[in-house]
């Protein structure tokens, strides 16, 4: 049939009489994928779901005892010296499973969702959302459990590596800001580069070399502002992304900062490759 | 048959006709839609204009488009020009709201979230499909023998396919895009399956694109034929005009071992040539046929109707482009 009769030039369409709802929004999206996760990682849920219950009730229960510190039993010994695995399995997750959510994964997955009567810009967003929760449960539980033993002489070492600073509410909302920047950087470089994992080496090489190159070339102040706007200093990326609660100083400001950056390129960077 | 009565609703009206202007409604109109990967060519300006309720069959040989035009339409895909509007709408402007009007059962057999039941993934896109209706959806489920306590991931192609067909229907859309909807299924589910969409069609009045390679299977469903080749339209014609204008035809040469005139523009392919006799299907009135032949001293031995997958088949072959 010809099509010459009318002309679809109409930047936004002429409706013609069509009236389609569109989906859910973006709260409802990120409900609804919150139920897929538990549907789809149910073991994930009950054993880190687990162990995030278990670990503070145990520690609160240490602390609320009289053992002696010189004395521990080996159930304590091992709820402290799992807490820094833990945080390090938190923080892998908070990485790689964007890298999950915007490739691909399975093939023609994400045809299915794209082709569903939402933005998929929210779309995304929202399962990266959803996917969230089970990271910042356990970063809490982590972080409540170095609450209670942060104050038993024998674990100070231990538990100074993921809740320095979890003494205060605010260190503990910092642990989780911090979380929550490592997530978003995950999704960011997801988005942008399609994997996670090689960029963040090449990111975390080409600091490491840039800091030889310092180093070699004997320019002492040089290394020290780099290690420090890295590392160690106020606004430190670095610190921000693996080790904000435990700088003896709940970094609220500078986790939040991070958060927003990384929140902002994932926007900027989904809107660029929206159809990628 | 059903429970479901022939004047239900489709989703956003069931109007064929403007009420306004008294003109029939484009739910596709495309014109001069490109679309290239890198340097290959997957749609090098094409037109196209569906009327409300007409059932497309969309065929090509690999590579000529056709996923690419499905997609295009539902903005899974950018163009790299044109202009195309569905169901009133500009897809790279509102694509979510076309896609809402939209059943689409895609070429790829994939669900991302494997350990969900079949119930739980017609439950997951019920959530996202205001005007999804249960009871059509479990009609839909027992006519296609669904399993529904079945994980995704433990599915065979066939039981995959007919859950996706049931999430690209339950919600009555206005349009369907259905790309290869019988591939993977045996022929007991696949007569069962085209059965279920004929009714389905018959109920609705849904517009449709039928991508497919099996074309006799889905030629009672059409009232139009177009072939894409090489990112172009080919033939965009009404399944009865085709009838009424193209026949196979077997031409003898009346001379003893003399063979058969080479052939002239209104056939569309040569099926076959022994000596003297020739035959082909050809684009013309019997009239028209016998007045050549009695120009180039031959016989008409035989003239008979050709069906839409022959006639397809015929513009698919290398001779159909004459």
């Amino acid at each position: 049939m010809s099509p010459d009769s009318t002309s679809p030039a109409h930047p936004h369409g002429t409706d013609a009489g069509w009236d389609l709802p569109s989906g859910p929004g973006f709260l409802a999206l990120v409900r609804l994928h919150l139920r897929t996760l538990w549907i789809e990682l149910p073991v994930g849920w009950v054993v880190l779901g687990g162990l995030a219950i278990l670990l503070p009730v145990s520690a609160a229960l240490h602390a609320a005892s009289n053992i002696d510190p010189a004395d521990p039993s080996v159930a304590w010994l091992a709820v402290a010296w799992l807490l820094i695995p833990l945080h390090f399995l938190t923080i892998a997750v908070a990485f790689l499973w964007p890298d999950g959510v915007w490739r691909e994964v399975p093939p023609g997955g994400r045809l299915v969702l794209d082709a569903l009567p939402v933005g998929r810009r929210a779309h995304r967003m929202a399962r990266v959302t959803a996917g969230l929760g089970l990271p910042l449960v356990m970063a809490f539980s982590v972080l409540l459990t170095a609450v209670f033993l942060d104050s038993d002489p024998l674990f100070g070492a231990v538990v100074a590596w993921v809740g320095g600073a979890s003494g205060s509410p605010a260190g503990i909302l910092a642990g989780l800001l911090s979380l929550t920047a490592a997530y978003l950087l995950g999704s960011a470089l997801a988005i942008r580069f399609g994997r996670v994992i090689l960029p963040l080496s090449l990111l975390v090489g080409g600091l490491v070399i840039l800091l030889l190159i310092v180093d070699g070339a004997g320019w002492v102040a040089g290394e020290m502002a780099l290690q420090r706007w890295l590392f160690v200093g106020h606004w430190a990326p670095g610190r921000t992304l693996v080790l904000a609660a435990s700088a003896g100083s709940a970094d609220l400001a500078p986790a939040l900062l991070w958060c927003l950056i990384f929140l902002g390129l994932c926007i900027w960077w989904a809107g660029r490759h929206d159809r990628a | 048959m059903t429970q479901f009565s022939r004047n239900t609703e489709v989703q956003g009206g069931t109007l064929m006709v403007d009420p306004i202007t008294g003109n029939e409604r484009w739910a596709v109109h495309a014109r001069g839609l490109r679309k290239r990967y890198g340097k290959v060519v997957a749609l090098a300006g094409v037109d196209l204009a569906v009327p409300e309720g007409s059932v497309v069959l969309l065929a090509g040989p690999n590579g000529a488009g056709k996923t690419t035009l499905l997609k295009l339409l539902l903005d899974l895909l950018p163009p790299d020009g044109g202009e195309v509007e569905v169901l009133g709408r500009n897809p790279s402007h509102r694509g979510h709201e076309v896609r809402a009007g939209t059943g689409f059962l895609p070429e790829e057999v994939a669900f991302p979230f494997g350990r969900m039941s079949v119930q739980e993934m017609i439950g997951f896109h019920a959530r996202f499909r205001p005007g999804w209706d249960p009871e059509y959806a479990q009609y839909l489920a027992n006519q296609l023998e669904l399993r529904m306590d079945r994980p995704w991931k433990k599915l065979s192609k066939g039981e995959a396919r007919r859950a996706q067909l049931l999430t690209a229907l339950a919600h009555r859309p206005a349009l369907l895009l259905l790309d290869e909807p019988t591939d993977g299924l045996d022929p007991l589910v696949r007569e069962r399956v085209l059965a279920l969409l004929a009714e389905h069609l018959v109920e609705t009045g849904a517009t449709t694109l039928y991508c497919t390679h099996v074309l006799h299977e889905a030629q009672s469903l059409a009232d139009r034929l177009l072939i894409l080749r090489a990112g172009s339209v080919q033939v965009d014609e009404g399944i009865e005009e085709l009838r009424q204008t193209h026949r196979r035809v077997r031409i003898r040469s009346r001379a003893p071992d003399t063979p058969a005139p080479p052939a002239p523009a209104f056939v569309v392919r040569e099926e076959g040539r022994s000596g003297e006799e020739v035959r082909w299907v050809v684009r013309a009135s019997e009239a028209d046929v016998r007045g050549w032949a009695e120009e180039h001293a031959c016989d008409v031995a035989h003239v008979e109707g050709v069906s839409v997958a022959d006639t397809a088949l015929a513009y698919l072959t290398d001779g159909g482009d004459r």
